[in-house]
């Protein structure tokens, strides 16, 4: 479970980015974050990983007070949650199967739990056949793809994506989405950022909206509720 | 879920280790220019620091000769009594920094002159057994003779003592040579060090920005902070360790050239102390030396520039 409590985030150049935010959200639930840019939503996903830290309030992932975590104990959050953004951020010089290994690597995961995992997970994103490539050879749908594999190979208890089909067409977008409804379905809570009006307004998951650091809408099954 | 039963903690398995090594090689070979120009410059540094340290090693091997040959001669008044003679050796062996003390009484004085300067003409000296000029004196050898002027001083204070004779100008010749080199060497060592540690923190600096991405992808996968900094800090040592290993080579070509000059030029009376008396101890020195250059320079850089 995630709480977020009475939370308020100045960055240092005196932009307020979160004004007195609660948020709950329950293990396993699927989250769009909404809203127009510079709205807050990315803070929110960046207070989640003690990226940022608060200026006052509380943020909980999985019962521990993330606020108060030591500079040390930072990375052991971060293998809690898998992360995806909008521009893959993958290693260009190392290929697909290498990519999503390293993800394991840096955890200190032996060679053969590597080698276990990685094909397993690469299957469910249906990247089996191109684990030899390198991501230049790819197209973005499927680079998209790697970086899910890589997010979820440490099997993540959430996963945060950050506009994760801003780059994609609308049929990739839409496999991609599929996707991540699946991860969702097998247990794994989602908080997604997006501008994607359709794509919102097709899966009918709990949506926030955020405007100006505030929470101004919060609905089960909502809707984008802005122009695209 | 496997990654939670991982313990938070210090440890580095072998793994770890493999993996920062693998890490710090592909860098080192992927900058190459920058890797080459850090590499040669602890090289020029730590073949200065070894053309002082073969001094020092020199210096030094020459003063311990000079003080194993330096003898302070002390000469004892005349009519001093035979036993009084004997038990002025106690006297002198308990004065500080007396390593030996050997006594030479006149008879010994006159034999010697009488073998080592008049062979031959012994009857010159005839008449002198009787009327002995000569006078009884102790050899001593010393400890430090840096504390020579403090232990004639002493010497000088014991009953019956009529002068002490010592080697004051080569002794304070000598010193002022080895200080003079032990100085001068101490502060260009000091400043090639500090130009070294920056062009490694350079190279360093360099190897963060282009691997920026990969570091940031670490940090959102919970990679430890240790983890991401210390392929950095293995990459500065292998520079200070290459860069070690070819300055190491070089000055012991150079300085075996160096003896084989002298030889072949009729200059041995210059006697170097050989090659294998100092080669570990210079040895390390170059290993601890470069490596600590390079891992000091990658600290910096990694302090300065990665933030994780």
């Amino acid at each position: 479970m995630i709480v977020l409590q009475d939370v308020v985030k100045v960055y240092e150049n005196g932009t307020k980015a979160l004004d007195d935010v609660n948020l709950i959200i329950e293990k396993g639930e699927f989250v769009f974050l909404v809203g127009p840019s510079g709205a807050g939503k990315t803070t929110i996903t960046k207070l989640l990983m003690r990226e940022e830290n608060v200026t006052s309030g509380h943020v909980y992932v999985d019962g521990e007070d993330v606020t108060l975590l030591r500079e040390d104990d930072i990375p052991y959050l971060r293998r809690k949650i898998g992360v995806v953004f909008q521009d893959f951020r993958l290693l260009e010089d190392r290929n697909v199967f290498e990519n999503v290994a390293f993800a394991m690597r840096v955890i200190g995961a032996t060679k053969r739990e590597i080698r276990r995992r990685v094909p397993s997970v690469l299957s469910s994103v249906g990247l089996s056949h191109k684990a030899k490539m390198l991501p230049k050879q790819l197209s973005g749908g499927e680079q998209q793809r790697v970086a899910l594999a890589r997010a979820l190979v440490n099997n993540p208890s959430i996963l945060i994506a950050d506009e994760p089909t801003g780059n994609l067409n609308p049929s990739t977008a839409d496999e991609i989405m599929q996707i991540f409804d699946l991860i969702n379905k097998r247990g794994t809570t989602i908080i997604m950022a997006t501008h994607a009006k359709d794509i919102v307004n097709a899966m009918k998951k709990r949506v926030i909206a955020i405007e100006d650091g505030l929470v101004v809408r919060d609905e089960t099954k909502g809707v984008y509720g802005y122009d695209a | 879920m496997w990654f939670v039963t991982k313990q938070k903690g210090c440890t580095v398995t072998m793994r770890d280790i493999k993996y920062f090594i693998s890490q710090a090689l592909r860098s080192f070979f992927r900058n190459g220019l920058m890797t080459t120009a850090a590499v040669f410059t602890v090289v020029g540094c730590l073949f200065i620091v070894g053309i002082f340290t073969v001094l020092l090693f020199n210096v030094r091997y020459m003063s311990d000769r000079l003080q194993n040959q330096c003898e302070i001669q002390v000469f004892i008044e005349d009519g001093t009594d035979e036993g009084r003679v004997a038990q002025m050796q106690d006297e002198i062996k308990a004065v500080a920094n007396v390593q030996s003390a050997e006594l030479f009484s006149k008879k010994d004085t006159l034999e010697y002159v009488k073998t080592e300067m008049f062979e031959g003409k012994e009857s010159a000296l005839v008449g002198f057994e009787d009327d002995n000029p000569f006078r009884d004196s102790y050899k001593i050898t010393l400890d430090d003779i840096s504390q020579v002027a403090a232990t004639v001083s002493a010497l000088k204070q014991i009953p019956n003592v009529a002068e002490v004779k010592n080697e004051q100008e080569t002794i304070d010749a000598v010193l002022s040579v080895s200080n003079i080199t032990k100085n001068a060497s101490l502060w260009i060592m000091l400043m090639l060090i500090i130009i070294s540690v920056a062009l490694i923190s350079n190279t360093i600096k360099i190897t963060v920005f282009n691997r920026r991405k990969e570091i940031n992808i670490m940090k959102y996968i919970g990679a430890t902070n240790r983890f991401i900094r210390m392929p950095f800090f293995f990459e500065g040592m292998t520079i200070g360790f290459v860069g070690a290993l070819i300055a190491y080579g070089l000055i012991s070509w150079a300085y075996v050239a160096c003896i084989n000059a002298l030889v072949k030029n009729n200059l041995n009376f210059f006697e170097l102390l050989p090659l294998k008396n100092m080669s570990l101890p210079m040895a390390l020195i170059f290993l601890a030396m470069g490596i600590g250059i390079g891992a000091l320079g990658s600290s910096i850089s990694v302090r300065k520039h990665l933030h994780v």
